[in-house]
């Protein structure tokens, strides 16, 4: 018989044992390492995944996660919210919630979990998430989730991000794929060089990769876009099959080619609409003028409504279909205005892209990833190549705006697809130019005459508003051009000219008003900077230690000249500035002559990545670009 | 024969739909080159005409309630395209019964080479989706562009709601006819609350009240004692358009809308007479505190009181409880849901698991209160932003957010604990909403939160230390009104960089004759008091100079009027009484004159807003002192005064612009 404490001895044994079979790390937050904590709301504990390949339309997907959320702002990372819809769906989850000593509280199954569709502008969709909240806030915790989702094209494995948000470190993660060994994977590591294994097992292959410690990085609006910010890795298989159509996304060629097949004879018209595009374009003498006449067509004929079902996200409806009801999503007005200059002898492609104000980072030339979320149009021509956004009515064809402007776009061609670069808009095309005339009397009373060329964005922004026709709007917009403390609009002509590839507008403005002047029985102070153009800075204070990117280019010029209607003469004129660096200028420059005060300004800032050394410079030149008027000071004297 | 007589019945059937076709066609049609409408050539559409009807009938265990909405819309701008896009949520079902659509119909009219030509929507092209407690259904119709007239119409079953869907006669587009019609079983009656100019008059049939001039008209029928239904249509015709306005309330409320209410069938009255009106709000008390089990989270609470010892001990002041109380509730919670009405959660688990919504939170909170004796309440409000709860009649869906109220030694303190920057009686800005509602166990009582309560004060001292010919020193020390506290705050916790913007912005306010040279915040932690921000001024000349300007407002109070020029239909809401003070101290130098002083001013607006101007100098020690104060009293101005408000603004800002010249002899 054994003694009691034998019998514990061996109960103690057996637990150990047992708890040693236990391969997933305790989650006692007391154990993180001090460098995953720096600058970390949540540290990811562990993170397993295994993608399993069974066929390019056979892919079964496995996570498990754990995070332990050290304070209130780590806590979106306790929560579930995984994304899907029908071709990757969610199949399973379940959950588990630890105090901060690592012990289990509370688990949950798959029927606990909401699913729920989700908001979205589209008319249709089958975007849906499951979501689950422990609502547990003593910090810190740490939950664990195990998802399983099932996949129906491999079009959604290329990439796997093993750190993906700021201020969360990650303690250990890890990525199986086991595919078919007649499949061929090409993958590029990014921000690791950790060691990946490759291995076969008679028909399987697999790939393995772990990575530790990655710290938390913070938010920095400045950084140079990179594709990723942390350790990632992009992967490509041969072997695809997207909406019935089998391709490969082995390289960019390939993903083009996937997407040709998949929209191929989705541009045929009817009789009645090439019987249209003849009538429109058959007297048009030059590509330029059919791609004009059809974009108003198309304008006055069609408009935006998005509808992604399915592999519908991806595959375009028909041209014929678009003009039947008048609506079509980005891929679907771009095909359709394709077919239209088909029938009239122009040659365009669609070309996928990456929508967003801020210009993405560009692409790894070797292994595509799905890096887009809209199509435009794209019109080579031997010398200039014309781009066309055909979901607006308000860009010109040829122009994109910051949109689309300074990335790549893949052209979708019956050869493959083909990586390329849409233009960029900086300082020489987004401009300002303005002249403005004040004319002050003896109580500071003043009219003002403004007469302004933009162009570039600058334009686009103020023909957008004109075309609203809404006159509040438009006033509203005109007033917040001028700065004065009570300005009376009086008067406003606007005309667009003639351009080719950015639009350009001329106005003239007349406003009344009172001065930033305060007249004493000696002295005329008078704030003369009136025409403003404050740019807000999202630059961070303090010294950098890596490049920082200037994504927006403009150039704005001012030239004032007040006329008074007493004689003066100058005590103190605003004093010269001339600030000249390789990433923008500011000069300005006021002189007195012929009872006339004119100051002339300029306004520079050039699109491109600049060493850290030169940054407090930068915060200088933005120093000025946000000068207020108080700033500007000139002291005049009666006679 | 019979074969006969069928052909004829589907002729004739046939006949009348197309008779209704035909009319709806001739009724588009008398629009479709019509581009301008109520003289409103801003309008970026036009309601022609539209209806919505509500009917509510017996079925097995409950009632159905069947809702059918028609409108017809023509788009004039480009900006009004999504008309055609129609999204509309309903709730999902209850008790067992789903809710669903059905006879959809939509079509868009064009005019093609001079011909009026209709496309009709196929019915595919509809999509729902199920969004937990409600479904969401899309369609959009096909053709749709500028010039179109769009006309569509469907219905929706669900299981028969008390609150019935208000509804709004005025849009953001001028509307020519808009109607709305009840249909309810005989022993129910309603209460309705109508925002209409003019009031509605009644009619017996609708041909009669199309001669109502003033275009608002009412039609009902009780029927006769055998009646198992009445009906009430409710009409308004030549509505323009309303549309959201900056620094203002939700337009909702100022909309032309009806609001509808069923009572239970045991009530017998239509009218609410203030006894009506007493009942009705102790029978919304009665529903909170009991059925929705509120009063039952304040019992039985003896797992707070190792906490709440820990807090309190040794401290006797009720007050200094409350404020080590709540600022245990306000830092040691997750909140989930900043503006939240229902309590759901039983507090016990909302404590153990130091998370609920901003309800359960500030019900922990009195419970707390009241576990030491405090007298403490539930308060239920509608906040900045939403339609503002009224008296007149206990609207549920009014109510969006729940805090608490402290009484000691009467005197309120409101106190809102989900909110991790905001202070000990004070409540966040959209909180000031107007009427709200006490909870407890006798019924409940109202209490108005009103904007003026929330009084916002900031103080600016500049101190120049240092004045000569060759250079300058100010220190300035902002003292932040709370608001802005909270604010910044809350900003700066979510963003660092925001911080370093704001330092940016004081930095370039005097560039051009002065360097920030030192600068700090204090009080980032502290949200019960005013955030603090210090920072010098310097200027070194390059030569001694002759002649020393400077502003005599270095930090301006108000840098240009928040309030341009527009028309103004809505009435100026604002969310604060507004306070600034600028105080500025120098010594001049003895060796400079002073050549130019600002003279004292005053600027006002009756006593809702004043502002002063007052210069102080002192010849013989050379000591200067600048005060400026602008003061707003007021938080309402109505759309007349608005011209006037920012004239006085306009004016100020002109004024907080004067210049000390200082001159060597």
């Amino acid at each position: 018989m054994l003694r009691s404490s034998s019998v514990l001895a061996l109960l103690l044994l057996s637990f150990c044992s047992y708890a040693g079979k236990n391969d997933m790390p305790a989650y006692n937050a007391a154990t993180i390492p001090a460098s995953l904590k720096k600058d970390a709301h949540a540290v990811v504990r562990s993170c397993s995944t295994r993608i399993k390949v069974n066929s390019p339309t056979d892919i079964k997907w496995y996570s498990k996660y754990a995070y332990t959320i050290l304070d209130d702002k780590g806590y979106k990372h306790a929560m579930l919210d995984e994304k899907f819809t029908n071709m990757f769906k969610v199949t399973s989850v379940s959950g588990r919630l630890f105090d901060a000593a690592g012990n289990e509280l509370k688990s949950i199954k798959n029927r606990d979990v909401k699913e729920e569709a989700i908001l979205s502008y589209s008319i249709a969709d089958d975007l849906k998430r499951k979501y689950y909240d422990f609502h547990y806030a003593n910090y810190p915790f740490t939950v664990e989730y195990e998802v399983e989702t099932a996949i129906t094209s491999l079009f959604f494995v290329d990439e796997y991000i093993f750190a993906d948000d700021y201020n969360c470190s990650v303690e250990v993660s890890d990525l199986e794929i086991e595919y078919p060994a007649d499949m061929q994977l090409v993958y590029k590591l990014m921000h690791t060089d950790v060691p990946v294994l490759q291995t076969k097992e008679g028909e399987l292959a697999k790939l393995k990769v772990s990575v530790k410690d990655i710290p938390a990085i913070k938010r920095d609006p400045l950084a140079v876009p990179e594709l990723y910010k942390q350790a990632a890795m992009m992967l490509s298989f041969d072997k695809m099959v997207l909406g019935g159509v089998s391709g490969s996304m082995h390289t960019w060629a390939d993903y083009g080619r996937l997407f040709y097949d998949l929209n191929k004879d989705r541009d045929v018209l009817s009789d009645d609409a090439k019987q249209k595009v003849h009538q429109l374009t058959d007297t048009c003498k030059s590509i330029g003028g059919k791609v004009n006449v059809l974009f108003d067509y198309m304008k006055n004929n069609t408009r935006y409504v998005s509808i992604q079902l399915g592999v519908g996200g991806w595959q375009t409806f028909d041209a014929a279909s678009v003009l039947k009801t008048g609506y079509g999503d980005c891929k679907a007005l771009t095909n359709c205005m394709k077919a239209m200059l088909k029938e009239a002898g122009v040659v365009a492609y669609a070309a996928l892209i990456y929508g967003d104000e801020d210009a993405p980072p560009l692409l790894d030339k070797d292994v595509p990833v799905n890096a887009f979320n809209h199509v435009i149009l794209c019109i080579p021509q031997a010398r200039d190549t014309v781009w066309v956004e055909c979901t607006s009515d308000d860009l010109q064809p040829g122009y994109l705006s910051e949109f689309t402007h300074n990335r790549n776009a893949l052209l979708v061609t019956d050869k493959g697809g083909v990586l390329v670069k849409t233009p960029v808009y900086g300082h020489k095309q987004n401009t300002i130019n303005r002249k403005v005339d004040v004319k002050m009397n003896v109580v500071g009373d003043v009219n003002v005459a403004v007469s302004v060329q933009h162009s570039g964005e600058f334009a686009q922004k103020a023909l957008d508003k004109y075309k609203t026709g809404v006159k509040s709007d438009i006033d509203k917009m005109l007033y917040s051009r001028i700065d004065l403390p009570s300005p009376q609009l009086v008067n406003a002509t606007h005309e667009a000219l003639p351009a080719a590839s950015y639009p350009v507008l001329k106005e003239n403005i007349e406003y009344t008003g009172t001065a930033r002047v305060n007249i004493t029985g000696k002295r005329v102070f008078l704030q003369p900077l009136i025409s403003s153009v404050k740019k807000a800075s999202i630059a961070p204070l303090g010294t950098r230690t890596t490049p920082f990117y200037i994504s927006e280019g403009y150039a704005i010029t001012d030239t004032l000249v007040y006329s008074f209607a007493e004689k003066l003469s100058p005590e103190m004129l605003p004093q010269p500035i001339v600030f000249e660096k390789p990433f923008g200028k500011y000069t300005l420059k006021a002189s007195f002559e012929n009872q006339q005060l004119k100051i002339v300004r300029t306004m520079e800032q050039y699109m491109g990545e600049y060493p850290a050394n030169v940054y407090e410079e930068y915060l200088e030149l933005l120093g000025y670009a946000a000068l207020n008027n108080d700033d500007m000071n000139a002291v005049f004297v009666k006679q | 024969m019979k074969k006969y007589l069928c052909l004829l019945v589907a002729a004739f059937i046939l006949l009348a739909c197309n008779a209704i076709a035909q009319s709806e066609e001739d009724f588009v049609k008398s629009y479709i080159n019509t581009n301008i409408f109520l003289s409103d050539t801003e309008a970026a559409a036009a309601v022609i005409y539209e209806k919505a009807s509500i009917d509510i009938s017996p079925l097995t265990r409950t009632y159905e309630q069947i809702y059918k909405t028609r409108r017809i819309v023509k788009i004039l701008k480009e900006e009004a395209i999504d008309e055609a896009n129609v999204i509309d949520y309903f709730a999902a079902g209850f008790n067992g019964i789903e809710s669903y659509v059905k006879s959809i119909e939509a079509t868009t009219y064009n005019i093609v080479n001079g011909e009026m030509v209709k496309t009709q929507m196929d019915k595919s092209a509809v999509f729902y989706n199920n969004m937990g407690d409600f479904k969401e259904m899309k369609f959009t119709l096909p053709t749709a562009k500028v010039g179109s007239i769009i006309s569509y119409s469907y219905e929706i079953h669900s299981p028969a709601s008390f609150v019935l869907t208000p509804w709004y006669f005025q849009n953001e587009f001028p509307t020519l006819k808009s109607e709305y019609e009840i249909s309810i079983p005989a022993q129910f009656s309603y209460v309705t609350i109508s925002q209409s100019t003019p009031p509605f008059k009644g009619y017996n049939t609708l041909k009669s009240a199309e001669q109502e001039v003033s275009g608002a008209y009412i039609i009902g029928n009780e029927g006769d004692k055998y009646s198992k239904y009445h009906t009430t249509l409710w009409g308004r015709r030549n509505i323009p358009a309303m549309k959201q306005e900056d620094n203002a309330g939700n337009v909702d409320d100022y909309r032309e809308r009806i609001d509808v209410q069923i009572q239970s069938p045991d009530l017998n009255i239509n009218t609410l007479d203030e006894d009506g009106l007493k009942k009705a709000w102790r029978d919304f008390n009665t529903k909170i505190w009991q059925d929705n089990k509120l009063g039952r989270q304040f019992n039985n609470n003896s797992f707070l009181d190792p906490i709440i010892d820990s807090l309190t001990r040794g401290v006797q002041d009720p007050l200094q409880k409350a404020k080590r109380i709540f600022a245990y509730v306000r830092g040691g919670m997750h909140c989930s849901d900043k503006i939240s009405a229902d309590a759901e959660r039983d507090i016990k688990k909302a404590f153990d698991n130091k998370d609920g919504n901003a309800a359960e939170i500030n019900v922990l909170l009195v419970a707390m209160l009241k576990e030491i004796g405090l007298e403490a309440s539930p308060v239920l409000m509608s906040t900045h932003g939403r339609l503002k709860a009224r008296h007149d009649y206990p609207m549920l869906d009014r109510f969006n957010h729940m805090i608490g109220l402290l009484l000691i030694d009467s005197v309120r303190y409101y106190l809102d604990a989900s909110d991790k920057y905001n202070a000990f009686g004070r409540l966040p800005e959209y909180c000031y909403n107007g009427y709200s509602r006490v909870l407890d166990k006798n019924g409940g009582y109202p209490i108005m939160i009103m904007p003026q309560s929330n009084k916002e004060r900031t103080v600016i001292k500049a101190d120049i230390v240092s004045l000569s010919d060759v250079a300058f020193r100010v220190n300035i020390t902002e003292y932040m009104g709370m608001n802005m506290s909270s604010h910044l705050r809350t900003l700066f916790s979510t963003d660092t960089s925001k911080l370093n913007n704001i330092i940016q912005a004081r930095k370039n306010a005097i560039k051009n004759y002065a360097e920030m040279e030192s600068f700090k915040f204090e009080n980032i932690d502290n949200p019960d008091t005013n955030l603090i921000f210090r920072y010098t001024l310097y200027k070194k000349h390059k030569v001694p100079v002759t002649t020393f300007y400077f502003s005599a407002d270095i930090i301006k109070i108000l840098d240009e009027s928040p309030f341009k020029p527009m028309h103004r239909r809505m009435p100026l809401e604002l969310n604060y009484a507004d306070e600034r003070v600028y105080v500025m101290n120098a010594i001049f130098p003895d060796n400079m004159a002073v050549e130019e002083m600002p003279k004292p001013a005053k600027i006002s607006y009756g006593d809702k807003i004043v502002f002063k101007h007052m210069v102080g100098y002192d010849t013989s020690t050379r000591a200067v002192n600048i005060t400026t104060q602008l003061k707003r009293n007021e938080c309402y101005f109505e759309a007349s005064e608005y011209n006037t408000v920012r004239d006085v603004y306009e004016k100020i800002v002109k004024e907080i612009n004067q210049t000390i010249v200082l001159k060597k002899p």
